[in-house]
């Protein structure tokens, strides 16, 4: 196993726990988040109220 | 002393109000909710201004105590914090928005109205006079429209102007009986409150608000005084009082409107045109089903397929044309790179068939996919799945849910999470329970790799086309017939709830909303291609290229595999993953596909459904590295001995439980551990139950038969049952027929 | 008569509606009180369209059943 392969080696592992970590914040659904960073709060459903949910679905769905 | 100036914004839903506050403040709002409830609460500061505050309330039909986000908004007015409320009007809906300004109006707050969507108005022929409106209502009036942005600085010129105010007096007045019990009201309100108050206070206790007699802390002894008037006015009125204020209202915006509103001569719209047709009691249901094999037919095997046969078999595959000159694939190319720089060969092999392949095969799918989402975004956006959501009420009626338990599921065509997450509007407990359970049924997104991979290994080419849309009405039959069978079990028994839902009207979506809910989609598919997915491409890597030299002549050591003295061809089968697959396989025996990387690629999908496709190809690649890469399709069939296996295969991914993050969901919105339990439980059983039910028919119809065979035919007997008996007596009676009888 | 039984291209006005209190606001809030002008788009064996106070909207049978009209 030579250097090259050490460095690749590292390079997945990093990204393996970039990507746990942002499992961790962000979510499983990679738009949907707990901590309250999401791109697109306006449509997404974790963040309306029923009634709101139902008008929008109703007006424009 | 530049104290905050402080703003509501009340509204109907969907009256632009949110798209106003986004305006206005820039999104950068505090989103939390109101203290006690499960209510959003919204606020922030004006960009334009620091010391403006705007606080948007939810929406809301009437000022009533009785919903949630009623008695917030309710109680935040009255409550002295804002100092002017900015009622946003949709103007195309003057009459149904008018009922809460008069409310708020009514508050005593300063109030600026704010007629959204007047440029619509206008193109449709109406014509409204604000200047008369305003004089009507007590209240400046100006025309804006939140979408494009105009009239947005005027209105806060006016309300910052309304603000100073110290309060205004509502303009309009009821008919003089109804005036004349409420100044006798009004003359009992506490004398602490104060002036502008009163009235509102003294309209809310005619209506028998408790809430707001609790709120002025008003005295029995006043209390029965109040008691006495109202009774006396319903019986000279003869109708109850919330009636008989409701209907001054109405009286009241029907006056408004007449002297306000001039309307263009009616005639049909197109949309009433469409919707004769669409909602037609025969067509509708057919004009449905034709329209989604329409979409999945495109989608998958039309435009969709050759972007994704191109993508698969050549630019990840054997090489590509550019301008005539022949390019390598993507993974050739990352090979060479990799050799070049001196990697050795197990390093190589983990980037190139783990990663290359795996996340390669994923994005692949990406041209059916956005031919999918462009096709199923202009039919939500056109408003015609409100339309859908409306014909199969009639058809879920019959089994005892509701139309509004079918929204949930056109969402799940995109992603299951906002699908589960859209059945908070059911309010029936056990229908939004099944809802739940059911709703993943439907194909997602990221099932679409799956099912267009089943059909290319089913078929080889593109003829047998219906094979797509067929997934699709297996995830819409399964549904209903889940529905219909758990109806009748004691856990969900219950009378369908009733159905009301606005229907907009049908317009062609704005291009940039369209592409902007396509690109939304896709780019989710392309972060979870590099996030999950690869993340799950290399521990199937690892787990397939290590495990124990446990065949003939081997030395039973534990390693990475290829590197091994006499190590076979299908190393493979000796490794980690097929260990644990094959622990588990037998269960899929009867179903067809009890190899271990079938059982891997059904495991993998528990966390992403793209899953499959991406351990299928890694699997593959992994197997026959340096073999020239025979076409995806064709290696996946390979990989199962049967049609038979192959479609129960499909059938099984496609119905068993969702993807942790809906599975999460349905953790969230089931509130309990054992519902949870039950759900995925019935997914998985009821997966599996089909998947036995398809390879055993299939195996049937070649003549070959076992004793699963006959278990087969007794699920199938047993679900028939289920489906056609009636229902248990006592789960839900109609109506008795003299109740109806009395019209 | 219920509303329920209205033609497509009838417009009917509401005379009482019936029900629970809760489905009674839920109704008045969208614009079904008494005197209000109801235009039906479409009956598909119950289950019907109509235009109310300038809104289209959807409704189940057995909730068009208790809309008197006349």
């Amino acid at each position: 196993m030579g250097p090259v392969d050490i460095v690749i080696l590292v390079a997945i592992a990093a990204a393996l726990a970039a990507v746990v970590l942002r499992v961790r914040r962000k979510g499983v659904c990679a738009d949907c988040s707990e901590a309250g960073t999401c791109a697109h709060k306006g449509s997404c459903m974790a963040h309306m109220d029923p009634l709101e949910i139902e008008k929008r679905l109703g007006k424009g769905l | 002393m530049a104290t905050d100036i402080r703003v509501a914004l009340a509204g109907n839903p969907n009256c632009g109000k949110t798209t106003l506050f986004n305006r206005i403040t820039g999104q950068n709002g505090y989103v939390g909710n109101w203290p006690g409830v499960t209510v959003e609460k919204k606020e922030a500061r004006l960009s334009s201004d620091k010391n403006v505050v705007v606080t948007d309330l939810p929406g809301i039909y009437s000022l009533s105590p009785y919903s949630p986000e009623e008695q917030v908004s309710r109680d935040y007015l009255m409550s002295g914090e804002p100092d002017v409320v900015v009622n946003v009007v949709d103007a195309t809906n003057l009459e149904r928005n008018l009922y809460l300004t008069l409310q708020v109006v009514e508050t005593g707050l300063p109030v600026v109205i704010a007629l959204n969507m007047a440029d619509l108005v206008e193109k449709s022929g109406d014509k409204i006079d604000a200047g008369k409106l305003s004089q009507r209502l007590g209240a400046p009036v100006v025309m804006i429209s939140a979408l494009k942005g105009s009239g947005v600085d005027e209105l806060l010129r006016t309300a910052r102007q309304e603000a100073a105010k110290a309060g205004s007096v509502p303009a309009h007045r009821f008919d003089s009986a109804i005036e004349g019990v409420l100044d006798d009201i009004e003359k009992l309100v506490p004398a602490g409150v104060e002036e502008g108050k009163r009235r509102y206070y003294a309209v809310k206790l005619f209506e028998r608000d408790e809430l707001a007699a609790k709120a002025i802390s008003l005295s029995p002894a006043s209390a029965a005084k109040v008691e006495a008037l109202v009774a006396q006015c319903e019986k000279d009125c003869d109708d109850d009082a919330e009636s008989i204020i409701t209907g001054e209202r109405y009286a009241l915006i029907a006056h408004i409107m007449d002297e306000c509103v001039k309307k263009a001569p009616a005639k049909m719209s197109t949309s009433e045109k469409i919707d004769r047709i669409v909602t037609n009691r025969i067509l509708g249901l057919p004009i449905f089903l034709a329209v989604m094999f329409g979409v999945y037919y495109l989608a998958i095997s039309t435009f969709g397929t050759a972007g994704t046969d191109w993508v698969n078999d050549n630019l990840f595959g054997e090489g590509w044309e550019l301008f005539g000159a022949a390019m390598p694939s993507v993974p050739d190319v990352v090979t060479g790179w990799l050799e070049a720089a001196g990697a050795s060969a197990m390093v190589t092999s983990l980037v190139v068939d783990g990663v290359v392949a795996g996340v390669g095969a994923v994005l692949g799918f990406i041209p059916q996919m956005v031919v999918l989402f462009i096709l199923l975004s202009f039919l939500e956006d056109c408003g015609y799945m409100a339309r859908v959501a409306f014909v199969m009420d009639r058809v879920f009626r019959r089994f005892g849910l509701s139309g509004k338990s079918f929204i949930p599921m056109l969402v799940s065509t995109g992603c299951g999470v906002p699908g589960v997450l859209a059945t908070k509007t059911i309010e029936n407990e056990k229908d939004r329970r099944m809802t739940v359970m059911t709703t993943t049924f439907i194909p997602c997104g990221a099932k679409l790799p799956i099912i267009a991979l089943l059909m290319g290994a089913l078929v080889g080419t593109s003829d047998a086309t219906w094979i797509a849309p067929l997934f699709y009405f297996l995830g819409v039959v399964a549904v209903i017939v889940s529905g219909i069978m758990l109806k009748k079990t004691k856990l969900f028994a219950g009378r369908p709830t009733p159905f009301v839902m606005e229907l907009p009207s049908y317009h062609f979506p704005s291009i940039r909303s369209w592409a902007l809910h396509v690109w939304e989609r896709v780019s989710a598919y392309i972060k979870k291609a590099f996030t999950i997915i690869f993340a799950s491409t290399v521990v199937v890597w690892f787990l397939s290229n290590f495990g124990t030299a446990g065949w003939e002549g081997g030395s039973g050591a534990f390693g990475f595999l290829p590197d091994m003295e006499g190590v076979p061809e299908e190393f493979t089968d000796y490794s980690v993953l097929a260990m644990l697959g094959g622990a588990i396989a037998w269960i899929f025996a009867p179903l067809g596909f009890d190899s271990w990387q079938a059982t891997a690629m059904s495991v993998t999908g528990l966390v992403a459904k793209e899953n499959v496709v991406a351990t299928a190809a890694s699997l593959l690649h992994i197997a026959d590295a340096g073999e020239t890469d025979p076409s995806l399709w064709a290696a996946f069939a390979g990989m199962f001995s049967t049609m038979g296996g192959i479609m129960a295969f499909g059938a099984f991914n496609l119905l068993c439980a969702p993807c942790f993050a809906a599975m999460g969901t349905i953790r969230a919105q089931m509130n309990s551990a054992k519902w949870t339990a039950i759900a995925l439980g019935y997914e998985c059983g009821f997966a599996w139950v089909v998947g036995l039910m398809i390879n055993q028919f299939y195996l049937l119809a070649q003549g070959v038969v076992s004793v699963w065979t006959v278990v087969a035919v007794a699920f199938a007997a047993l679900i028939l049952f289920q489906v056609f008996r009636p229902m248990p007596k006592g789960a839900w009676d109609d109506e008795p027929a003299a109740a109806a009888a009395t019209a | 008569m219920p509303l329920s039984m209205a033609k497509a291209g009838d417009t009917v006005r509401v005379v009482r509606v019936r029900g629970g209190e809760e489905l009674k606001r839920h109704l008045s809030n969208l614009g079904f009180v008494e005197g209000s002008e109801v235009h039906v788009v479409n009956q598909a064996l119950g289950n019907i369209i109509v235009m109310v106070k300038g809104s289209r909207l959807g409704i189940d049978s057995k909730t068009a059943m208790r809309v008197m009209v006349a």
